[in-house]
């Protein structure tokens, strides 16, 4: 793969992975003691891009905790709705325009090769 | 994987639509002084838990939510006098539910909010499947 769609098709994953930690953010927002995860995408990503092949996954990610636990609200939880919901369509803009840059990418190689 | 946004979103749209019937339960029966149960209606809440949600096929794809208990709120019955009411006791007060309207009303609206983010979520990563569907064209 050359190092541009790599870099991309990383880019890709760890927004995917961040994607489905945020909305486990807005799901558990009524739990009692849940505590907010995020992924780093940019420590994210370096790790991806860094390490071999293979020894890394970047959609496992893992998440660590935006808060502290003294700063749960009064009723438990720690989620704010709205600023989770922000950046969810933050997110995910992202990884329409990263896969946008992709396609355009493989069709002009296409254009190449033909 | 942003797969997993459908179910882990699905399972909290369950969750507060269980939340809003349980306040419409209550806010209905504000007035109950009777209930099958003996006493006046009490009130009902839910209590979530996080849990990993996943279908058989794919395994567990992250952490959803579920319904861990429905609670009866302990707080004591609102007195009423009603002498009048053939269910009143030998002063004349009648035990009226421990339903305060307005809490119940605000509980709904804040559900409906959570609902919503959470619908907007799914619609978020829908858009962003599509994208990549939309390559192979």
């Amino acid at each position: 793969m050359n190092v541009a769609a790599f870099i991309m098709v990383s880019a890709l994953r760890v927004r995917s992975a961040r994607e489905s930690m945020l909305a486990e953010n807005l799901a558990n927002s009524d739990v009692p003691g849940y505590l907010p995860r995020d992924v780093d995408f940019g420590r994210a990503l370096e790790r991806a891009l860094t390490q071999e092949a293979g020894e890394y996954l970047p959609d496992q990610a893992v998440g660590e905790a935006r808060i502290a636990l003294e700063n749960l609200r009064a009723d438990g939880s720690g989620v704010d709705v709205a600023n989770e919901l922000g950046e969810v369509f933050q997110n995910s803009l992202a990884y329409v325009a990263t896969m946008k840059l992709y396609g355009d990418m493989m069709n002009r190689l296409k254009t190449a090769f033909s | 994987m942003i797969q997993g946004v459908f179910q882990i979103a699905a399972s909290a749209l369950s969750a507060e639509a269980l939340r809003i019937t349980l306040s419409s339960e209550n806010l209905a029966n504000t007035d109950s002084i009777a209930s099958p149960e003996g006493g006046p209606y009490k009130r009902r809440v839910p209590l979530f838990t996080s849990r990993m949600v996943g279908g058989e096929s794919s395994g567990p794809v992250g952490l959803g939510v579920a319904t861990a208990a429905v609670l009866t709120d302990p707080s004591p019955a609102r007195k009423e006098y009603d002498p009048a009411n053939p269910l009143a006791d030998g002063q004349g007060f009648v035990n009226k539910p421990n339903v305060n309207p307005v809490t119940e009303m605000v509980d709904i609206l804040e559900a409906s909010r959570v609902y919503q983010a959470n619908l907007a979520a799914i619609e978020s990563a829908k858009s962003a499947i599509l994208s990549a569907i939309n390559l192979l064209s």
